[in-house]
């Protein structure tokens, strides 16, 4: 075969070229530490890697997430602390003020540090966070959520729209609460139904807070409890409800004369509830018993101050006092579970944060691993593939100088 | 004297056949050339020297060594090598830029949707507000400048079209210019080889352009010829191509070839060379990649748009347009004769695709087929208003004074990513708020809980009042406008799990509901985020391709689509640069020159040549020493 002797140059210098060309890839791959430099690398892998990369930057926007949502719950948790313990020194000041030593000036006293810790309550209710944005107004976060008409009638202005944060691709957080349900819709009395006294009654007896004995046989109405003298003589009680008529005695018996004989302190049992009733009331005197309210926060602590400010002068005052005092008590009791059994879903969303935190960080590790190994560089294969090709082209430089010396025209 | 003559002959034979020699040389590394070679023939004697032993030697021909099979492969692979090459140059220009980390979009439609995560996080916020919209400024200059890349990208192959063509027709002339030459030297006696070389080089040259099939004429001319045949050189009569540009699409620039009926589009015809890898990848890469950018920005753009448009903003209105959004290119062929318009729109995002359409009317009925390929594409509807025509997510509507033949170009997506844009530019008016969000009083004692399920009627003047539904007895309520003030309905009969429709909006009420529950409907709130995370939610919503590909998707799928096809125009342009190696060498192994077979040949021709110098002597001293005898 004969060959050309400008194709035998050609080819040297193509050879040479190509080695240069691989050469100077792999040196690319090494300098960026990349297999896939460019698509046409590897096509597959480069629409892998973004993915891959939206992936990383995705869960990266969630971890941030994580965070708002943390300090936005961790800045609620702190007011609901001092809440917390706003209410507990309310509840200190009362059980205090409903001594009967106390006089009129200390339960006057009492009442003015209750009252200051009420305008207090409503500063923290309507904290603003960071970014100057009430905390409990729902989404109204321009608007401040609690305002006092001065009689002790408190209003929320904001709404109840609480704001969920994304973190994670199918996961919403809500890293927030709206003032109604933290301040404004707490049950009152037991949370079930609230006993209270009549302002007319003018005996001595006070009445406690009560319970449901038998939820099956509860049912709801408005109650009223009326001392009769029955026909033994006796002091006895009616019990009547508004819808369920005469429940006490059971009917056919005469309401009046029938009427059960009353003992201080025994308890009273009724459509699935019992209550309680301590000293002595008079024939004419009436507890009510009602299905309990919502009732905002505030309201029972402006309400407990009056009660304290009025105090109770004359016996039966006194026992109306007590009674009331045990029913406000009752709901100071409830606004404390309600703002504890927040706290407890704050804790509890915060751990979710903190798991959720912990699966994206999983799902980074992951997605960061399977993207070294899509586009990363092996760095001894490439290394030894590019001493490989330094050899072939030093070889290629070499034979090139050893076949351009020969020539016959050099022997004649 | 024979002896002096033929010693004569061989001394002038072997003068031309080291000329010959000296000519391969001097020649040995010019392009297109040949070696030669010498044919030696004993001449034939006369009378009585053909009794006496020979005449002599002579010259029969000088032959060029050249084998027009391997010339043909060598030109065959020429222009597929160019082909590949050059398309593999476009297309490696294009597939760097999407997927470049800085320059791609992958980067910032991410930012972007973390721009309305941080909206989301905190609504009331002018600066994640402004993030965002900065974001979505630079998610459209991007589209935009991707676009723009793209478009420069064709533009160049609109240039490399002019430049191929003006060079095609330049070296059709020349070789027109050496047929007709190498016709003057006829057919007997010595061929004019380096004529026949420079031609057949030229020839080459043009192969590098598009690919060319050669016949000869017998005569020493070839003809030359492109695509379906079409007559580029016929002995020494050229024919011009010319650029036209297309008539749709006046954008692009097409191969014309003149005929007695003038110009006609030979685009789809041509292959291989550089002008047949631009056509091609005009056509299987800028186009459909452009459409393709266009089809993501108008999905994005339009669903975010819907999404955006069902929430409230800063300002207690619902939310406009956030993004500028392109509509359909429609260009009317210039050669219709009637007088119809066409009006297409996008219907459907999800099965919208990236061709374009050429609309046609044959006197009675419409009928659509792709650009590019000509494939049919079925058609329903009438084209009225009422009833349009309707294919592939698009909507058309054509008006009446159409003649038969008519043509119009549509192209759904082209402008999609080149038109895109932003359309707030405040803050406020960014719609984090959603509308008609519904909640339950939380001093209800029911267990009655309320479900949102829309907007019926988004321009209804009331929608975004707040709305009480207030149960006043068992299973009757009364509808009351807080905003307005005013009472909507009284003694409304519950249904439990029925809708209630007031105001523009629909919601459900199901369970039981004791006398006092309250429920609301209300819309926005500056700290409302529900519709900003309905916009975050678009992120992972598959909604290209019948629902199948969420946006990054999408644009994954054309940063491989595009380094496939980089890929492979690299694997074949690799393989054909083989091919064509294999080819070259061997022709180059019958035409090339080898200098030490030239220097042998010197030698020996050399040797011959002193051979005969000493016969013409030796015949000298046979006439002297006769001479000297007398």
């Amino acid at each position: 075969m004969r060959v050309s002797t400008h194709q035998m140059f050609q080819r040297a210098i193509s050879g040479m070229l190509e080695q240069q060309a691989r050469l100077s890839k792999t040196q690319e791959q090494i300098a960026t530490g990349r297999r896939v430099v460019v698509p046409a690398d590897d096509p597959a892998a480069a629409a892998q890697i973004v993915a891959l990369q939206r992936e990383l930057q995705m869960t990266e926007q969630y971890q941030k997430n994580t965070d708002t949502v943390e300090n936005r719950l961790g800045y609620e948790e702190g007011v609901l602390q001092s809440v917390t313990e706003s209410l507990q020194r309310i509840r200190e000041l009362t059980v205090r003020g409903n001594n009967d030593t106390l006089t009129s000036q200390d339960r006057g006293a009492i009442a003015l540090e209750l009252r200051e810790q009420l305008d207090g309550l409503v500063r923290l209710a309507n904290s603003k966070d960071l970014n100057g944005e009430y905390l409990f107004s729902g989404y109204e976060v321009h608007t401040q959520p609690f305002a006092h008409d001065g009689r002790g009638g408190f209003t929320y202005a904001g709404d109840q729209g609480q704001r969920d944060i994304l973190v994670g691709p199918r996961t919403q957080l809500g890293a927030s609460h709206s003032g109604a349900e933290v301040f404004m819709a707490i049950l009152n009395g037991n949370g079930t139904f609230v006993a209270r006294a009549a302002d007319t009654n003018a005996g001595t007896g006070v009445i406690g807070v009560g319970s449901v004995t038998a939820p099956a046989a509860y049912v709801e109405d408005d109650y009223t409890i009326s001392f009769v003298t029955n026909a033994a003589g006796e002091l006895g009680y009616r019990i009547d409800g508004v819808n369920s008529g005469q429940v006490t005695p059971v009917p056919p018996a005469d309401p009046a004369l029938d009427a059960p004989a009353f003992v201080s302190g025994q308890s009273i049992g009724f459509a699935g509830m019992e209550v309680e009733i301590r000293g002595e009331p008079q024939p004419g005197d009436q507890f009510t018993v009602t299905p309990s309210e919502p009732e905002a926060l505030f309201a029972t602590v402006y309400q407990l101050a009056s009660t304290l400010e009025q105090g109770g002068g004359q016996p039966a005052d006194s026992a109306r006092f007590h009674s009331d005092v045990n029913r406000l008590l009752q709901g100071l009791d409830n606004a404390l579970g309600h703002i504890v059994d927040i706290r407890a879903e704050i804790g509890a969303r915060l751990s979710t944060v903190d798991s959720q935190r912990n699966v994206n960080e999983d799902h980074q590790l992951r997605v960061n691993s399977l993207l070294a190994e899509v586009r990363d560089l092996d760095y001894a294969e490439a290394i030894s593939r590019m001493n490989q090709e330094l050899m072939t082209l030093d070889a290629a430089q070499k034979t090139y100088v050893k076949v351009q010396g020969m020539s016959l025209f050099n022997y004649i | 004297m024979s002896i002096l003559t033929n010693g004569t002959s061989a001394l002038l034979a072997y003068q031309r056949a080291l000329n010959v020699v000296s000519h391969n040389i001097a020649n040995a590394n010019t392009e297109g050339y040949s070696r030669q070679t010498v044919d030696f023939v004993a001449r034939v004697p006369e009378g009585l020297a053909a009794r006496l032993g020979g005449s002599g030697v002579e010259i029969g021909g000088i032959k060029r060594l050249y084998d027009e099979h391997l010339a043909g492969q060598v030109r065959t692979n020429t222009a597929s090598l160019q082909e590949a090459m050059t398309y593999h140059k476009y297309a490696e220009h294009l597939s760097n830029i999407f997927a470049d980390p800085d320059v791609g979009l992958a980067t910032r439609l991410q930012g972007f949707f973390d721009a309305i995560q941080e909206v989301a996080n905190d609504p009331a916020s002018t600066s994640a507000r402004q993030v965002l919209l900065s974001e979505s400024q630079s998610l459209v200059d991007r589209f935009r400048e991707i676009d723009a890349y793209i478009e420069g990208v064709a533009e160049e192959t609109n240039s490399q079209i002019a430049t191929s063509v003006s060079e095609i027709n330049q070296l059709a002339g020349s070789i027109g210019e050496l047929n007709r030459s190498i016709a003057e030297f006829g057919t007997n006696g010595q061929a004019p080889n380096d004529l026949l070389d420079q031609r057949d080089l030229l020839i080459k040259k043009l192969s590098e352009h598009v690919a060319v099939q050669v016949v000869n004429q017998g005569d020493g001319t070839v003809s030359v010829s492109i695509g379906n045949g079409q007559r580029l050189v016929v002995g020494a009569e050229v024919e011009r191509l010319v650029v036209l540009n297309n008539p749709l699409d006046p954008s692009r620039s097409e191969v014309g070839y003149t005929s007695d009926d003038g110009a006609f589009n030979i685009s789809k015809q041509l292959s291989g060379g550089i002008l047949g890898g631009a056509l091609t990848f005009r056509r299987e890469v800028a186009d459909p990649v452009r459409n393709d950018l266009g089809r993501l920005a108008i999905a994005l753009g339009s669903d975010f748009n819907a999404q955006h448009g069902q929430g409230v903003d800063l300002y207690g209105e619902l939310g406009t347009d956030f993004f500028e959004v392109a509509t359909p290119g429609v260009t009317t062929h210039p050669d219709n004769t009637g007088a119809a318009t066409v009006d297409a729109a996008i219907t459907d995002v999800s099965t919208l695709g990236t061709s374009d359409y050429v609309l046609r009317f044959d006197g009675a009925t419409w009928s659509m087929e792709r650009f590019e390929t000509g494939e049919a594409v079925s058609l329903s509807g009438s084209g009225s208003a009422a009833d349009p025509l309707t294919a592939e997510g698009l909507s058309i509507v054509v008006s009446a004074g159409a003649n038969a033949g008519d043509r119009f170009l549509v192209q759904p997506t082209r402008r999609g990513a080149s038109e895109l844009g932003l359309n707030i530019s405040d803050t406020r008016r960014v719609a984090a708020a959603s509308v008609a969000y519904v909640s339950e009083d939380i001093a209800n004692k029911g267990s009655g809980t309320i479900s949102a399920s829309g907007i019926l009627d988004g321009t209804d003047p009331a929608l975004l009042n707040t709305v009480r539904i207030q149960f006043t007895a068992p299973g009757v309520y009364d509808v009351v406008d807080e905003t307005a003030g005013s009472v909507l309905a009284t003694g409304v009969a519950y249904v439990d799990g029925g809708n209630i429709d007031y105001n523009g909006w629909r919601v459900q009420i199901s369970g039981s509901a004791n006398p006092g529950d309250v429920f609301r409907v209300k819309s926005g709130g500056p700290g409302n985020n529900e519709n900003a995370l309905s916009l975050a939610g678009l992120q992972n919503r598959r909604v290209l391709d019948n629902g199948t590909t969420t946006y990054q998707q999408a644009y994954g799928e054309m940063v491989s689509g595009l380094g496939t096809k980089t890929y492979t125009a690299q694997m074949s342009r690799d393989a054909r640069e083989a091919v064509l190696e294999h080819a070259q060498s061997a022709f180059d192994n019958i035409s090339g020159v080898n200098l030490d077979e030239e220097a042998a040949t010197l030698i020996k021709y050399q040797q011959a040549y002193q051979a005969a110098a000493k016969v013409v002597s030796a015949a000298q001293d046979m006439f002297q020493t006769l001479l000297r005898s007398f």
